[in-house]
């Protein structure tokens, strides 16, 4: 059996836990970003992802004085908080349209308008957006947040095989969607 | 490592072999090393999707965010030591607080007592003054008469 390696913010978790000043800035300093860039490609819109983020942060307060080192690592467990409240506000926006009928016409592109008329930052984004749930979220853990495939598929409770699928098909979607961007990207810097 | 599982894991994970599975890195850097022109082929594709995905990035966090969150965030504890002299400090401030305004209370009663006195002496000396007021009077009026 393999040794798990050390979990690089145990100190720091059991600072904050101890109320340390200078810990908990360098927590939030070293993990906000991560967790409002998790919620914000997850759920696609910046207000939503802020308050996720900052739910996030506020049980890692909660949760520090008593966090048992070697049960997780801390980063894991604040990605799994992230996901569940992804998840839930995920499940609310595919609910709502059912419950509450929009009033007027949604006045933005039309579903088969493409991504043609965005800037190409806008473009990825809405690539992304576009892409189905479980596929976005296996991009977003391990392409943006960089975590590696057992912990990605762990989060994801499926299998590495399982993962390894969602990613390549996601990204087939992907190149699919935004193949003519990139010819014109290539353009630009030729 | 199988030139089919290096195309499956640039498919799945990018051109960044560092985000390739970790059992694996070694085997495809050194496939990589063996068909450098092949696998660099095989990696280009995926490093157009890269740099395209590497264009979506999220703003830092505002200050309002950071400033709600740090004002939840836990505050230092106190060990039982600093708790205990922390109570006896305030028992010792509420003593002294106690002890001052007894003193003031005190110096109050003294001032007014003295004040009392005063006012008696003056009030007698004002009434002793009306009476030699009223002789001297008395006394012109005698003269006048």
């Amino acid at each position: 059996m393999t040794k798990r390696p050390p979990d690089p913010d145990t100190d720091l978790v059991l600072r904050v836990g101890r109320g340390d000043p200078a810990a908990v800035q360098a927590l939030m300093a070293r993990k906000l970003p991560r967790m409002l860039a998790l919620a914000r490609r997850m759920l696609g819109d910046a207000s939503e992802a802020e308050d996720v983020a900052q739910e996030v942060m506020l049980r890692a307060w909660r949760q520090a004085p008593t966090w048992q080192p070697g049960t997780a690592r801390f980063d894991s467990w604040m990605h799994r908080v992230a996901l569940n409240l992804c998840y839930d506000r995920l499940r609310r926006q595919r609910e709502r349209p059912m419950a509450e009928p929009p009033d007027q016409i949604d006045p933005g592109p039309a579903p088969d308008a493409g991504l043609m008329g965005l800037e190409i930052k806008d473009q990825v984004e809405a690539a992304i957006a576009k892409l189905p749930e479980r596929q976005r979220e296996a991009i977003v853990l391990c392409h943006y947040q960089e975590l590696g495939n057992i912990e990605a598929a762990a989060l994801m409770e499926i299998s590495v095989e399982a993962l390894e699928s969602l990613l390549s098909r996601g990204r087939r979607t992907l190149r699919l969607l935004l193949n003519p961007l990139n010819d014109r990207r290539l353009e630009g810097l030729a | 490592m199988t030139p089919e599982r290096f195309e499956q894991l640039a498919e799945a994970y990018g051109s960044d072999l560092r985000l390739w599975p970790k059992t694996e890195q070694a085997e495809a850097e050194q496939l990589r090393q063996e068909r450098p022109v092949w696998a660099r082929q095989c990696l280009d594709g995926a490093a157009d999707l890269d740099d395209l995905l590497g264009l979506y990035r999220v703003e830092a966090p505002s200050t309002a965010l950071r400033e709600r969150i740090m004002a939840m965030a836990p505050r230092p504890q106190r060990s039982l030591l600093s708790k205990l002299l922390g109570e006896w400090r305030g028992w010792g401030m509420g003593l002294a607080a106690a002890g001052l305004a007894g003193l003031m209370v005190g110096i109050g009663s003294v001032s007014l007592m003295m004040a009392d006195q005063s006012t008696d002496v003056t009030v007698a000396s004002a009434l002793d003054g009306q009476s030699v007021y009223s002789e001297a009077v008395a006394f012109g009026a005698e003269e006048t008469l």
